[in-house]
């Protein structure tokens, strides 16, 4: 009987063992093919995030420019005719730099074009005047055979190269403008980044990348949070299909001898609802996910970051009622908000919109996430403009950076004290003696501690327009870089100090100890100069 | 010889169990594959709408769009069409790459829930 139950036994084992390895396997394949999926998803959605259409209407029909980083495909015009919406079909290619005139009869104004990866472009009938440019006309992607991509910034004529290997034989590279400043390039379990505007490398500093700096989270593609600095890493937060909010896809990287490497990822579902607006900011240990909606309810998750593992802490909810927050009227009578940026200080959130309708109307708001509660303030202003750049001035200020109504200059800063919501100072733009340079105007959604060792960090940007600058918070103050080195503000917007470069400086970086200038020297070419505190 | 017929039938009934706990396991590891291929390749753009009762969406991924169900200011919808915006041409779905316009009745909120657990809210 012993045997015959050991016959059964084994035979048991037998079939347990090569069904549960066919499951595997299967498992195995599946997964793998998930894998390659959600791979064109991740690239899809970079495309995307690289597309920009620019144009106008006439009576003629539109006329589109590609000023983005990747060819377009217009797939549709949508517009108003006799009173109802009429969609066109027009699958017509932009290559990029292409520009092209669509005939319409007599088409109204505004025409949304619809392109083949989702996006929708509005142009206008004002006159001929171009409408919404972000690109960076100074840098070129170089993408290699070998699948590698390097960064080649015209103006410092420096070429980056993320894994810090570089070509030999620059020819075979083909060129490729970037509209966007941050490409995300997912090879495998690798991920490299760009930030080709700022002439930036996001990442561990190379010896042969004098600039480069780590960094910590920016706003990417406007639906995705880059957060570095946590140690050996960072973490990427994508928000897979940026059309509608399904909640983000966060990829927790470390550093390896090699570059970036994945180390987990994670989702932990939408907060809220898909027509909810998604805000990734960090407040120096944790990341925050916002899910924000006027007069609805609005959500919040708290995630940590402790080694190689994201958890999450805390959810709640909030709700900002529109006498806080506005409600912005889109095509048909939707509403979406926009023109908002959020940033996180302690157990704080602050939320700044311009009002779509009427940008002399500035709404900020601040939740706190250990009580839920949120309160806010609507205030007249006397800038318009699109979105406002903003920086946090520890412990409690806020400043915020105005346009003139031209679209193009900074015209105003506040500052504002985030318990009463009171404007603390207002000052014209410019506030620094010398013209400023480089940086761009999108705010990096961190609080002051951008990374650690080195107190940084604003980095803001204005897209393709020539009004530019960089902005550094440290010690509690304001460091805007000039022409001559470096300017530093108190919370009052009154200058405290200046830190002066040897000679005309066309970047300006703070390294952590102190300050990195490039300078032009008489010959027209560039030196370094390291100057301390 | 009773406790032969026992061992069998045990080992019968064992195996049973343990073909459906495959069985079952293989088929929800399929399923649930099959839904996040089919998320990953679902991209639907929300091109406008009006509250009379017109949404535009646009599917600019690879996979078709199935709408399971459209839920208005909370409650369960069955009047609802899909049309391809430049045709007018009436669809049980969205094709990739297609601009399509959905007619519901006026609403202040809409729910569309698609295939494989995707939801669009406006």
């Amino acid at each position: 009987m012993r045997g015959i139950s050991g016959a059964y036994a084994a035979g048991l084992i037998i079939m347990v063992v090569t069904s549960s390895l066919a499951l595997f396997s299967a498992l195995s394949i599946s997964s793998s093919q998930l894998y390659q999926a959600r791979e064109n998803s991740l690239k899809l959605e970079v495309e995307r995030g690289m597309e920009r259409v620019e144009g106008y209407v006439d009576s003629s029909g539109i006329t589109a420019r590609n000023v983005g980083g990747v060819d377009v495909k217009l797939a549709y015009v949508l517009y108003e005719e006799n009173g109802s919406e009429k969609a066109v079909e027009v699958n017509e290619s932009l290559r990029i730099g292409e520009e092209k005139h669509i005939p319409l009869p007599s088409p109204p104004s505004p025409v949304y074009v619809v392109t083949s990866r989702g996006n929708v472009f509005t142009l206008y009938n004002l006159g001929e005047n171009l409408i919404s440019s972000s690109y960076s006309p100074n840098s070129f992607i170089l993408s290699s055979n070998d699948g590698r991509n390097y960064i080649y910034d015209l103006d410092k004529a420096i070429l980056y190269s993320p894994l810090g290997y570089f070509p030999t034989d620059l020819e075979k590279y083909e060129k490729l403008t970037m509209a966007e400043p941050i490409l995300i390039s997912y090879n495998g379990d690798e991920f490299e980044l760009f930030d080709v505007c700022g002439g930036l490398l996001y990442g561990r500093p190379y010896s042969d990348l004098p600039l480069s700096n780590e960094t910590e989270l920016v706003d990417v593609l406007g639906k995705t949070g880059i957060i570095f600095g946590t140690g050996e890493g960072g973490v990427i937060a994508l928000n897979s299909n940026s059309a509608i909010y399904q909640g983000f896809d966060y990829y927790l990287l470390t550093w390896r001898s090699y570059g970036l490497s994945l180390v987990n990822s994670y989702y932990f579902g939408a907060l809220g609802s898909t027509s909810h607006h998604p805000f990734i900011t960090f407040n120096g240990t944790h990341l925050i996910e916002l899910a924000v909606k006027a007069n609805r309810d609005s959500y919040y998750r708290i995630i940590s970051i402790t080694g190689s593992e994201l958890e999450v802490i805390k959810e709640g909810t909030f709700y900002l009622s529109s006498s806080e927050f506005p409600l912005f009227p889109y095509y048909g009578g939707s509403k979406i908000l926009e023109y908002t940026q959020a940033l996180s200080i302690g157990d704080k959130v602050i939320l700044v919109t311009m009002d779509d309708d009427d940008r002399y109307k500035l709404y900020i708001s601040v939740l706190n996430t250990s009580t839920g509660e949120a309160y806010g303030i609507k205030t007249d202003i006397n800038a318009k403009g699109l979105m406002p750049g903003l920086a946090i001035i520890p412990p409690k200020y806020l400043a915020i950076f105005l346009r003139t109504n031209d679209y193009v200059k900074v015209g105003k800063v506040y500052s504002v004290d985030l318990d009463s919501l009171s404007t603390v100072a207002e000052r014209s733009w410019p506030i620094t003696d010398f013209k400023t340079v480089p940086g761009f105007w999108q705010p990096i959604y961190s609080d002051y501690k951008v990374w650690p060792g080195a107190e940084v960090d604003y980095v803001f940007c204005i897209g393709g327009l020539k009004d530019y600058m960089g902005l550094y918070v440290k010690d509690q103050k304001l460091c805007i870089t000039t022409y001559r080195g470096v300017e530093i503000f108190d919370y009052t917007l009154t200058k405290v100090g200046e830190v002066t470069a040897s000679k005309p400086v066309k970047q300006a970086h703070f390294n952590g100890q102190g300050w990195t200038f490039l300078e032009w020297r008489e010959d027209g070419n560039l030196d370094i100069e390291e100057v301390s505190p | 010889m009773v406790i032969l017929a026992i061992t069998l039938s045990a080992t019968a009934g064992a195996l049973s169990y343990y073909a459906q706990w495959v069985d079952s396991a293989w088929y929800d590891a399929k399923k649930r594959y099959l839904e996040d291929v089919y998320r990953a390749g679902l991209k639907i753009s929300l091109i406008a709408y009006n509250e009379s009762g017109d949404i535009w969406l646009f599917n600019y991924g690879w996979e078709k769009a199935y709408i399971q169900a459209i839920e208005i200011d909370g409650l369960n919808s069955t009047s609802w069409s899909i049309y391809d915006a430049s045709s007018g041409d009436p669809l049980n779905y969205i094709p990739p790459l297609t601009l399509v316009k959905i007619e519901v009745p006026p609403f202040s909120q809409v729910k569309i829930y698609f295939k494989g657990g995707v939801k669009l809210e406006i």
